[in-house]
């Protein structure tokens, strides 16, 4: 067993009066799914039959304008409550239970390259689809999430949608490294001498993951769990609470505490992105610090797809390429050329400065380190530049549409015949609508994100290069550098909702 | 009801015991709510009402040109026209002029009529971003009769 971690924090949110008996209460989390769930079936309904003009529909307002800004905001004072309140995992009891002892998942799929092609695929989609602009589209991805994720519980035995495959998920627990709230033990020594390690087996688990309990007095395999309907499950991404260190796939399910029989799991408040300045506290893995990197640079292209002058790139790569002589259509068309820029700067682009960098900075730093290493210890630098420039972007859609929901629920209220809120929507409830508003939240948030990047990377330069600090640091200065002036120059360019290009 | 007491040994020879009440057990709070959901769904999909608006094209052609064009961002002129099935100018309707962004949550933009001849109907409009925009005219005839129609723009 490896060394377990020292509990941070100080006040355990679970001790607090009425709230911590809520969330250690057996069905504590569904309160949070339920309005979650009720959520997504209201969109999926009037995704499908509502008026197909998205600014009118609860399907593509909810998710798109409403969701990613609440999202920001609950990482950045709670942690990851979206996870927790996730309406996708309630069929996951059902599904535990129709799937018995499954299969691991397969161990080559283990780690976050699956992930990775699902946010490159979610935001490439987003794009070329313009899931943003159609209610029935964005019904539908709801509908896949609920398909997927039971699928996968049905089929293996972790939680393999949250831990490998869920995009959003894969977001939340990127970004969820900067939040004030972890998981962690009260006492570590009851962890070391607990024999049935229930939060992560599951307390009368028929399906434990650490299989001490079935050890026996002789080595004999011995039934001790029996499986009942009182029993909890433990945590679906295998997370064993005392060596938690990191934000990074915890769902804040809660399901730890309630599995505990020693009551001894808790949920501190900690600094904001204390854990990013912790070295040990994530695997120093490829896809780990390329999943970090990448989502920034993915922030910026999705940031890049709502500004002007991408139309005139695509609209020119097109040409170069000489796609619109094969008489594609235009859709066929901007989803290639799509493609290739997304790819290029959400993928290529990020892994070739990563390791270009790397390889660099252990060369100017004089320090003979592999490159994963030095990889892994400059990733968490981009966590705060990447969300700065999320917060930007969604952050522009949140405040210009905050209350938008407001006429699309009186409408959707008055097409089932209920007045209560009125006779007639108040079209006018629109947003923020002074732009510098807007503006001041988008460079504050940019900054602050260069800002402590830039402070994260100066520290591991020192821990890593010691004299060489300065050189060693430079590279990835560089590419921070060249992130904040590539956002600033793009969220000072005039938004545009596009999503037709004509390349014909 | 019956009393159960389970004795359970772990793996390095502890044990502990656990007091397990069985008796009819009521229905979860889980599936309630799964059954509270799937009933709600089922009534509301029934009460969805169809509104009186007809899609224009049938007995009424709504035809629209802009000014600029093509559009730009700012000031533009909106001119719609309504024509019968038999190609005869409609005069006297109300209009209603809407116009919302492809995206989701931009407030959307509404146009009254300055003036009306002939079936020709002018609007003033405003294009308050760049971007794809859909344009909701709906007229309200002499005769009581509603119709609508969209038109999709691309600002500059």
């Amino acid at each position: 067993m490896s060394q377990l971690e020292r509990p941070a924090g100080m006040l355990d949110v679970l001790r607090l009066p009425l709230l911590g008996k809520v969330l250690r209460w057996r069905y504590g989390r569904l309160v949070f799914q339920t309005p979650l769930i009720i959520i997504a079936l209201l969109l999926i309904y009037d995704g499908f039959t509502g008026s197909q003009i998205a600014s009118q529909n609860l399907a593509t307002i909810a998710p798109w304008v409403h969701y990613r800004g609440l999202v920001i905001v609950a990482l950045l004072v709670a942690g990851n409550l979206f996870c927790m309140g996730c309406p996708f995992t309630v069929p996951r009891t059902l599904a535990k239970r129709l799937s018995r002892r499954g299969p691991r998942f397969p161990r080559i799929l283990r780690n976050k390259w699956l992930a990775i092609a699902g946010l490159f695929t979610l935001f490439f989609l987003y794009e070329w689809l313009d899931l943003w602009a159609s209610p029935a589209l964005t019904a539908w991805v709801i509908i896949f999430y609920f398909v997927a994720s039971f699928v996968l519980e049905l089929v293996f035995t972790e939680s393999a949608f949250c831990k490998y495959v869920c995009p959003l998920g894969t977001f939340n627990f990127v970004y969820s490294t900067v939040s004030p709230l972890q998981i962690t033990a009260r006492n570590n020594n009851i962890c070391a001498t607990c024999v049935g390690k229930e939060c992560v087996n599951g307390s009368y688990n028929e399906q434990p993951m650490i299989l001490i309990d079935q050890i026996g007095l002789n080595g004999e395999p011995e039934e001790t769990h029996t499986n009942g309907p009182d029993g909890v499950l433990g945590c679906g991404t295998l997370l064993f609470v005392p060596q938690i260190k990191s934000n990074m796939e915890c769902t804040l399910c809660l399901d730890c505490v309630r599995a505990c029989p020693h009551e001894n799991v808790a949920l501190k408040i900690r600094a904001l992105g204390s854990e990013l300045i912790n070295s040990e506290a994530l695997p120093k893995r490829w896809d780990i610090s390329l999943l970090l990197i990448c989502l920034a640079f993915m922030g910026l292209t999705n940031a890049f797809g709502m500004v002007p002058p991408v139309y005139i790139l695509l609209q020119d790569m097109a040409r170069i390429l000489g796609l619109t002589r094969f008489g594609w259509n235009d859709a066929t068309i901007e989803g290639v050329v799509l493609f290739i820029l997304f790819s290029f700067t959400g993928l290529i682009v990020p892994t070739l400065l990563t390791v270009a960098s790397s390889w660099l900075s252990n060369k100017l730093g004089k320090k003979r380190s592999s490159l994963r290493e030095t990889a892994a210890a400059f990733a968490p630098s981009f966590v705060p530049m990447g969300l700065g420039i999320w917060i930007a972007h969604y952050g522009f859609h949140f405040l210009t549409g905050i209350f938008s929901i407001v006429p699309v629920f009186q409408q959707f209220l008055i097409d089932h015949g209920i007045t209560i809120l009125g006779t007639e929507p108040n079209w006018s409830f629109g947003g923020v609508v002074n732009t510098n508003i807007i503006t001041i939240v988008q460079l504050g948030a940019l900054m602050a994100g260069f800002i402590f990047s830039m402070l994260l990377a100066q520290r591991t330069a020192q821990r890593l290069y010691r004299r060489e600090a300065v050189p060693g640091l430079l590279p990835w200065a560089v590419v921070i550098l060249m992130m904040i002036m590539i956002s600033v120059w793009i969220f000072s360019l005039p938004m545009e909702m596009r999503g037709t290009i004509m390349f014909n | 009801m019956t009393l159960k007491i389970m004795s359970q040994r772990y793996g390095l020879g502890v044990r502990a015991h656990h007091l397990t009440v069985s008796a009819k057990r009521p229905i979860p709070p889980f599936r309630l709510i799964i059954l509270a959901l799937l009933a709600t769904l089922v009534i509301i999909t029934g009460c969805r009402q169809s509104n009186a608006i007809s899609d224009a094209g049938k007995t009424v052609q709504i035809s629209l040109s802009v000014e600029p064009s093509p559009p730009i961002v700012g000031e533009t002129v909106l001119t719609v026209t309504l024509l019968s099935d038999r190609g005869e100018s409609i005069e006297g309707a109300s209009l209603q002029v809407r116009g919302d962004m492809s995206h989701a949550g931009m407030a959307p933009e509404f146009g009254e009529v300055e003036t009306a001849d002939g079936g020709k109907y002018r609007i003033p409009f405003k294009w308050t971003m760049g971007g794809d925009w859909i344009l909701t005219i709906t007229a309200t005839l002499a005769a009581g009769e509603i119709v609508k129609d969209t038109f999709k723009f691309t600002v500059e």
